[in-house]
Parts: structure tokens; sequence; C-alpha cells
């Protein structure tokens, strides 16, 4: 259903629901034409936007209607009881269809709308069809609202978040209500509801965002004398309102950009073997909570040979170090600035400015660009987008006493200054790090912003697309949150620096960085900022973060299941019998506390992930990010101990430390199969549905599993909620 | 034709901004800095969870805030929040008739954000023009 016709069902929903009551009073007396009037007006409507959408059935209908009811109005026939009636059934059967066409339900078959029209014509012998009214699908009911009231209530809802914050403030003074905080639990878990419903409100399908490309292509293409077909699919795939507004400029560069350099004219296609006219596929699909829009020509794809001397040219890149990029990392250069592959400009495109500020706009919604070349064959364009409205990921971290945002999904990760395997040097007047055999270059955070008093503890390690990885030193890295990024003012865009605001739940306003146009404005060129990493190694390394307990004994825990850091007031622990909750972000996490908390004050948290619940774990002092050989990770069913410059460490682990009674949970049993396998993939498995894995003996066989007590159901484990 | 204006004091002048473009008279409490951005831009602020640039209107034409309370006139500008901060906005009057025009005699800072004069009854105020100031503040050194 496009766009008008959706606009025709709900305006024909709307006036026939105006037309009730008149409609009522002409069935009980034919002989009262006081609103008859309206009665006409609603079925000449109908006909008129039948006629221009091309509903030739219900026109047909309205237009029988009109006929008759002219006669009425002029006083040139009289209406009775059965010819209302028979208006009615048309009325009727206009509703019905209307109704079909939104539900795509089956229309009954044509002559039976012949029959009603042969009946108000007066056929006394017309036959009144029955149709089966529980064979008519219920349509979803809709109604109109404006996009402010949702706005409007957007912002309540956030009104909403903020007040419960200060609840949950007020209630921890009072500690030791159980009451209270069960209740302040429930009052999250709806006010979290609540938001959901409301950005599902705020859904519109992708169709808004195609509906202007079939101009597009069609004027762009015969400006350049090109023929095109364009085949749009997935345009029902729903989108955050704000997102659909965000995409629609990228969209369209692309799509310009490939009528434009992608495809050939139609001579040049015909020598090279392919149809004249081209395809172009604008293809949208949702995957979990990402939308995918995909561009896809098959003209001539990217020239890589003329991209590097392109970028040779525009000093993106100097000659040695092209020569020994790949393909795909050259055609990358697209997007840096200053590089077009267009010979001449043309009023469309090819002035070289664009794809970078296509690629920082998708990028500030959280999004992503990704190229597949296929040379001499088309190019296809990814553009991956977050589903659920402006909130994106974001690692908070400092530079001066101030905090700033980045984006979660440029950040490859962080590792303190100072640690054994990091070593930052001065060269010139800039700053290298060197990590595991790549160096990259450091920009200051402090620096670049003017802060005053900046002390860089921590690196952070960024990723603004394929290779290019660069250092970010800020003052301390903060915690991930979830934030609803608004864009800036004018003048805050215009540092370049800032991609927007926003206002997490605690704390004041926050700036969310331009990855890239910090790295612009510190000036590295981008021959600097290239990753030097010259081997692609196997991955045979695993990343773990080190920390000292609260027990005071050295521990590490896997990175891939951490899901956070928090400096969190100890008030906020409280001990329930054996267990431990902490109040986080009005919502209870279960704790898992090895040793004595401090009295008052913060104290680190790490966040640890099993499968989709979330534990705090309560430590010391959090180390350092580690990468050792996988072959220096020793376990068994009782638990694993890394080996960490020599020596032995503790590995602690999120499913081992889930505070759940294990002896009340069912057993499996795997015996053989490949450790590894069972340990990374099955056991996760296992225990996420509520079972406890034992093995016994592991080697190449084939894995034998088996269900200790197959009348045992899983204990079912209650996701905390967020 | 009656018009309502909100009365502040800019650098000890007195000055009035049209009500129907002020959406609230507001308190700061707290702001977060901007790094980067020209003088006049103060930071940002936080009211009933929008998040707001604010602006010293002072700064704006050269002058230094002297007051120490802090508040603002919120106004929107292209889709843009801003507070717009000035000494004193305590009250808000209905002028009979519209303002008269003003000339270079004023200065130049203070032509460049005014769009006319008002008597108030207690003197003149100059007529400010949201628009005006913000284009002003993002070019201000």
């Amino acid at each position: 259903v496009d766009d008008l016709t959706s606009y025709f069902i709900a305006e024909t929903r709307e006036s026939l629901e105006q037309i009730g009551s008149a409609l009522v009073a002409w069935e009980a007396d034919p002989s009262q034409t006081a609103r008859l009037d309206d009665i006409f007006r609603f079925v000449h409507t109908v006909k008129g936007s039948c006629g221009f959408l091309d509903l030739v059935r219900i026109e047909a209908l309205a237009h029988a209607a009109e006929t008759v009811l002219s006669t009425y109005r002029d006083g040139t026939a009289h209406a009775d009881r059965r010819s209302v009636t028979a208006i009615l059934a048309i009325i009727d059967r206009i509703a019905m269809l209307t109704e079909l066409l939104e539900t795509d339900g089956e229309f009954p078959p044509v002559n039976s709308d012949h029959a009603l029209i042969a009946a108000i014509a007066g056929d006394a012998h017309a036959v009144q069809p029955v149709v089966d009214v529980a064979t008519v699908p219920r349509p979803s009911r809709n109604v109109r609202i404006a996009v402010d009231l949702i706005d409007t209530l957007m912002n309540q809802v956030s009104d909403l978040v903020l007040s419960r914050n200060e609840l949950a403030r007020t209630l921890r003074t009072e500690r030791g209500d159980s009451a209270a905080e069960a209740m302040l639990e429930q009052l999250s878990s709806r006010v979290a509801d609540l938001r959901d419903s409301v950005a599902l409100a705020r859904m519109q399908p992708v169709e808004r965002l195609f509906s202007a490309l079939p101009r597009l292509v069609r004027d762009t293409s015969g400006l350049l004398g090109k023929s095109v077909s364009l085949v749009m699919t997935g345009s029902d795939v729903e989108l955050d309102r704000e997102m659909v507004e965000q995409l629609r400029d990228p969209l369209i560069h692309i799509v310009r950009n490939a009528i434009d350099h992608g495809i050939e004219a139609p001579a040049d296609r015909i020598l090279a073997g392919k149809s004249a006219t081209s395809c172009l596929s604008v293809t949208a699909r949702q995957n979990g909570n990402q939308v995918t829009i995909e561009i896809s020509d098959d003209g001539c794809g990217i020239d890589i040979d003329r991209l590097r001397e392109k970028a040779i040219q525009a000093n993106v890149i100097d000659a040695r170090r092209a020569a020994t990029l790949s393909d795909n990392e050259i055609a990358q250069f697209i997007f840096a600035p200053g590089v077009s592959t267009a010979n001449e400009v043309t009023a469309i495109s090819g002035r070289g400015v664009g794809m970078d500020v296509v690629r920082a706009n998708v990028e500030r919604l959280g999004g992503a660009i990704l190229l597949r070349n296929r040379p001499g064959a088309g190019l296809t364009v990814e553009l991956r987008s977050p589903l659920t409205l402006s909130i994106i990921t974001v690692l908070a971290v400092t530079a001066g006493d101030q905090r700033f945002a980045l984006p979660r999904a440029t950040v490859d990760e962080v590792v303190a200054i100072g640690a054994a395997t990091v070593d930052v040097e001065n060269l010139g007047q800039g700053r290298v790090v060197t990590l595991r055999g790549e160096t990259l270059s450091v920009v200051s955070l402090g620096q670049v912003l003017n802060a005053h008093a900046s002390d860089p503890s921590h690196l952070v390690i960024i990723d603004s697309g394929s290779g290019q990885r660069w250092a970010l030193a800020v003052d301390s890295v903060c915690d991930l949150e979830e934030v609803v990024v608004r864009p800036a003012s004018p003048m805050t865009a215009a540092t370049g620096v800032f991609a927007g605001q926003t206002l997490p739940d605690v704390g004041g306003p926050m700036l969310l960085l331009d990855t890239l146009g910090l790295l612009r404005r510190a000036e590295i060129s981008g021959e600097q900022h290239r990753s030097q990493k010259e081997t692609v190694a196997v991955i045979t390394d695993v990343a773990l973060l080190t920390f000292a307990g609260l027990d005071g004994q050295f521990r590490t825990v896997r990175a891939l299941q951490v899901d956070g850091i928090e400096y969190v007031s100890v008030d906020l622990f409280s001990r329930i019998g054996a267990k431990t909750v902490v109040a986080l972000h009005g919502t209870f996490e279960h704790a898992v506390v090895q040793g004595p908390l401090p009295t008052s004050g913060d104290v680190p948290m790490i966040r640890l992930l099993d499968g989709d619940t979330l534990y705090a774990y309560p430590v010391a002092q959090v180390h350092d990010l580690v990468r050792i050989a996988t072959s220096d990770i020793f376990s068994n069913v009782d638990g694993s101990v890394a080996l960490i410059d020599g020596k032995p460490v503790p590995v602690v682990d999120a499913q081992e430390r889930a505070p759940h009674a294990v002896s009340e949970q069912p057993v499996v049993t795997v015996s053989g199969g490949d450790p590894h396998w069972i340990d990374s993939i099955l056991s996760p498995l296992i225990t996420a549905a509520g079972y406890q894995l034992e093995t016994t003996g592991t080697g190449d066989a084939a894995p034998t599993i088996t269900i200790a007590d197959a009348k045992a159901s899983p204990v079912k484990r209650k996701r905390a909620a967020r | 034709m009656s018009h309502h204006y909100v009365l502040g004091t800019v650098n000890g002048q007195r000055v009035a901004i049209e009500a129907e473009a002020v959406e609230s008279v507001i308190d700061i409490t707290e702001t977060t800095p901007v790094p980067l951005v020209p003088p006049s831009v103060i930071g940002l602020c936080a009211v009933r969870s929008r998040v707001l640039t604010v602006i010293d209107v002072a700064t704006v034409v050269g002058a230094a805030y002297d007051d120490p309370k802090f508040r603002a006139a919120s106004v929107i500008v292209d889709g843009h929040r801003y507070a717009l901060r000035m000494a004193r906005i305590d009250d808000a009057i209905m002028a009979p008739e519209a303002p008269a025009p003003i000339d270079a005699s004023i200065g130049a800072n203070w032509q460049n954000i005014s769009t006319g004069r008002i008597d108030t009854g207690a003197g003149f105020a100059l007529v400010l023009s949201p628009e005006k100031i913000i284009e002003r503040a993002a070019c201000t050194d």
C-alpha cells in the first residue's frame, strides 16, 4: 500500500465516521433529506480519489451511488426504503473494499458489485449478494497523529525518566525499605516499556525514503543520457522517523553517484557486453536492531588504479605506501576529502565533496557505510543504520574536567598509558604509540579542545573505517551509556569536532565527538594516520581485562564478557540474605561481591555479561587490557588460569560467577568433542538454557550429549530488567 | 495593534524581546562548557530534558555580564533551542505602539541585534531580535 492509497484509506474511514449519523437518520426516515449533502459529498470525494488512484471497482460503486443521490438532491426522484437500503449497501461495500485494500485481503468477486449497482438502479430483481462478514479480516485500527505530538510524548517520557531517577536518589537515602525498592523497580520497568512503545510509534516505513528515488533516477539519468531501471525492495521495513530524515541526503547522494560515476553510457555498456539499460537496485532489510539499505549498480565499479592515482594527487597518501595497500583499502579513499573518481566535474557530482560528508553523517547516527567493489561489474554500497531511535551507545571519556561521548561503533579498544604493552613515544611534534607491532598516531583530546589541566591516562583506539586506526589520548574513560543524540547548535557544529549533543541520565549535557573531525582538526595527514600494520595475523590471541579483586587477589576476565566498567558508590549495594544487588540506572543488577566492600566512596565495578544476563562485579582496581595467546590459558570445568607476564592469574568466568544455585540445575553431560568449541560455543548455550554443563574427556571424536534427568526442565533465569 | 514584550537589562541598557518569541524565562544553575566556540557561547544547559545553548547577550554587544543571577530567556531559532542570558529579566509589558526605528547613533554593536525601540513608560527599551543575536553570537570573537 503506497502513501497515497493509505492516505485515501484513512480519509475514507474518517469521512465514513463523520457521515455515520446522517446515514442512520436517513435509514430511519428516507424522506428526511437534510443531511443528504454530506452523503453526496462523501461518494463524490471517493469517486474523485479513486479515479486518481485507479481503483476502478470502488469508483464504479461511488459513481452509481452519486448518480442516484443527485436525483434525490435536485428533487427529480424521491428515496424510499428500498433505495435507501440499496445505497447503504453500496456505502458498506465501499467501506469493506477500502478495509480490504489496507489488509491486502481477498476481494469478493466483482459481479457481486454489479448486483449492488443494479439494485440501486431500481432493478427489483437484483439479488442482494451475501458477503460472509466473518471472512473479512479485521484491519489493524489506525489513527493519524501529528508528528509534534509524538515528539512531545517522547519528551514527556524523557522527563518521566528524570523524575524516576530523582525518586531513586531519594529512596536511596532511606535504605532498607525493600517494599519501596520493589515498587521502584516495577516503576522502572514500566517506564522502560513506555519508552519502547513511544519509540515504536515513531517508526516509519523506508517507503518515505524511497519515494523520492524514481523521480531522482529518471531526472539524473535523463540529464546524463543514461538508461537506468530502478528496482526497489523492502520499502516496508520500518525505521525511526528521525533516522529516515537523516538518511535521506546520504541515500540521494549515493544514488546520484551511482548513476553519474558507476553506470556507463549505453554505448559503452554494449561494448562491455552488458545490456544498454543498467539496473540500479535499492534494497532495505532489517537484521536485528539494524537496518541495512543496499544500493547496488551493475556499472563499472571503482577503478582502483585511477583512485590510487587521484589519492596520491590529492596528497592523501604517498605513492610508496599506496603500492602496499589492498584494493579494498584503496576503495575506501572515495571517502577521503578532496578525492573524486570523476574525470570531469559535472552538475551532478564529481567535485570531490560529498562522500566524506555522507560518511560523517551516517556515522553520527551510529551507522556505517560499507563498500563492495566489483571492478568492471558494479559497486554495492551498504548503508547501515541503527533501528531504534537515535539512541546510540557511547563511551564517555574526559578531557580536563569535562565529559565527552564517543560513538561506541568507532571504538576498537581502550588501553592504559604506561601499561607494559603500550609504548608511547614522541615523533617530531606529534606522538605515536606502538601496540602489538602496530604503530598509530596519537591525538590528545585535551590538546585539540584546548582543555586546561589535561593529563591523559588512557588511549582510546579508534577505527573510523577500514584500516584507519588511530589513538585518542583521554584523561579518563568512564562508562558506556545509551544516549539520545540531538543535533548541536550551528555554533557548536561549526567547531567541526562535535557531531551532536546529548543529555545522559546522570549529569549535565554532554557533547558527542566527531572522530573524523577531531582527526582533521589535529591536522594529521592521511598518510600518517593510516595504520602501518603490514601483516595480518590469524586471531590466536585473546583479550583479557586484569584487575585486583576486593580481596586483593590479582585476577582477569575475558574482555568479550565485559559489558562495561563503571564507578559506583558503595551506598548503592545492598545485601539481601545471601545475595547482593546494586541499584543502577534505576534498576537492580545482581552483584557478585568477592571480598569486603569499602565502607564509603566509589568502587570500580565491572559489568559481566553471561548470555544476556548482566552481573555486577565490584573490584578494588581495574588494571589493564592485555592480549595473550589462547594457548596461554589453561582451563578445565573448575575454572581457568591465564599466564600473564609469566605469572598465573585466575580467570573469572561470568558463568561461574552467576549467582544462581547451581545444584538446582539439571546436568548436561558432554563427552568427547573439541574442548575449545565446548568452552566457547557449547558451554554458553547450555548454561544460558539453564543447564549445568559437565564434560567427561575431550578429544577429536564427535561429542555425545546426555541430559541427566530427562524430566527436569531448565531453571528459567530472569534477565535483569534494564 | 499592541505588542507584548519581556523586559531585561544588558550592560545597563533596558532591552525588550517580543514575548511571542520567548518560550520561558529560566534560571540557569549549571552549564557545560563547549570548547572551541566563540566567547559569547557560554555552554549548554538542560531544561526539562532539553538541551539549550546558552548565549550571553552582553558579550555579543562587546560588554561583560554583570549580574550574579544566571537568568535567561529561552527561544527557538531555526529549530535549535537557545537560552539568551541577560541581567534582570523581571518584567513584561504591553506596548500600545509598534517599535520606533533606530539609527546608527546607538552604536554598531547594538544596531546589529536591535530592530527598534519602544517606550516602556519608564524610559526607552531596545527591541532585540533573537535571530540577530544568534547570528552575531556565531561570529563574535
